[in-house]
C-alpha cells in the first residue's frame, strides 16, 4: 500500500504549492496555470508577488512546452515541475529532456544571462526586444532573460546525461519575497 | 472601416480600437503564440494609418503579459509611432499599472526607451 501519509507530510513540510510529473500538452499547461493561480490566491499571497510568480510560471511552462522532446514512438516525454513556498520565498523547479546539442547552446545562454547584473539584464532585454527576430511560433528570445530579471536571482541549473543523445535539464528559479 | 472590438479571454486581452482614435488593451496577454492574436490588430492599424484622425490615444491597462506578447506589443507601438511621424497625428500612450507593481511600470519604461512617442505612466489602485 502506498504511504500516502508520508507524501502528505512531505508536501506539508516543504509547503509544496504545485507538483506535476507527466506530459505537458496545451490543456495540462492551462490547468497547471489555473490551479497555481487559484492556490496562490487562496493562500493570500500578496498581489504583486502573486503576479510575479504567475508570470514566471507562464513563461517557464510555455518555454518547456515549446522545447519538449518526443520519444521514439512520437509521444511527448515526461516533464516535471514543483513550486514550493519557503521562508525566503518561492522556488520553481522544472525538469525536461533535451538533445545534447541543445544542451550546449542552452548552457552558453544561461551562463551569459547569469553573468549579468540587474541593470545589464534590463539593457539586454531592451536590446533583444528591439532588435531580435520573432519566430513563427511566437518565440521572442526573451524568455530566459525575463525569468532572470523578474526573479531577481541567477537561474540555477544542472544537466545530467540521460542517454548517448539526451540530457535531463533541471532549472530552479528562486523568487525572493 | 469599423471599430475593432475583441472580448477578453483567460489568455488574451480585451481590445477596443476605435476609428475615433481611442484605443485600449486591457486584461492579460499570455497566449503561447501571441502573433496569432495580434495579427488582426496589426491589420486594423495598417488600415487606420491610411487615414488616421488628428488625435490618437492608446490606453494600455494590462495586468501582465508574456514575452511572446511583449514583441507583439512593441510592433503595435511601432505602428502607432509611424502614424504619428508620417501622418502628423498626435499620438499619446497611457500606460496604466497597479500600485506597487514595479514589474509592470518597468515593462512600460522599456517601451518608452525604444519608442519616440511619450508614454504617460498612470498608477491606479486596481486594473
Amino acid at each position: 500500500m502506498i504511504e500516502l501519509k508520508e507524501i502528505a507530510d512531505r508536501m506539508s513540510t516543504d509547503d509544496i504549492v504545485l507538483t506535476y510529473q507527466g506530459k505537458l500538452d496545451a490543456q495540462i499547461l492551462d490547468k497547471l496555470l489555473h490551479f497555481s493561480e487559484a492556490i496562490l490566491t487562496e493562500r493570500n499571497v500578496d498581489k504583486v508577488l502573486r503576479k510575479k510568480i504567475f508570470i514566471i510560471l507562464v513563461e517557464s511552462l510555455q518555454n518547456c512546452y515549446k522545447h519538449q522532446m518526443v520519444d521514439g514512438l512520437g509521444e511527448l516525454m515526461d516533464f516535471t515541475v514543483a513550486l514550493t513556498h519557503e521562508d525566503d520565498g518561492f522556488h520553481l523547479v522544472l525538469g525536461n529532456y533535451m538533445t545534447l546539442h541543445d544542451r550546449d547552446a542552452l548552457k552558453e545562454k544561461l551562463d551569459d544571462i547569469n553573468s549579468l547584473d540587474q541593470k545589464q539584464l534590463n539593457n539586454k532585454y531592451i536590446e533583444v526586444l528591439d532588435n531580435g527576430e520573432q519566430t513563427a511560433s511566437g518565440g521572442s528570445g526573451l524568455g530566459l532573460i525575463e525569468l532572470a530579471r523578474k526573479s531577481g536571482n541567477p537561474l540555477q541549473y544542472s544537466f545530467t546525461n540521460a542517454s548517448d543523445e539526451m540530457a535531463y535539464f533541471v532549472m530552479q528559479i528562486n523568487i525572493s519575497k | 472601416m469599423e471599430n475593432l472590438i475583441i472580448e477578453a479571454s483567460s489568455k488574451t486581452p480585451a481590445v477596443s480600437f476605435g476609428i475615433d482614435g481611442k484605443m485600449e488593451l486591457s486584461g492579460r496577454s499570455i497566449p503561447e503564440n501571441a502573433i496569432d492574436f495580434y495579427k488582426p490588430l496589426y491589420d486594423w492599424l495598417d488600415a487606420f494609418a491610411a487615414n488616421p484622425c488628428s488625435q490618437v490615444e492608446i490606453n494600455i491597462k494590462l495586468e501582465y503579459f508574456n514575452t511572446s506578447s511583449s514583441k507583439c506589443l512593441l510592433d503595435v507601438f511601432k505602428k502607432a509611432e509611424a502614424i504619428g511621424k508620417t501622418k502628423n497625428s498626435q499620438v499619446k500612450i497611457n500606460w496604466y499599472y497597479e500600485v506597487d507593481d514595479e514589474d509592470m511600470l518597468e515593462a512600460g519604461e522599456d517601451y518608452d526607451i525604444i519608442i519616440s512617442i511619450p508614454f504617460k505612466f498612470i498608477e491606479v489602485e486596481s486594473l
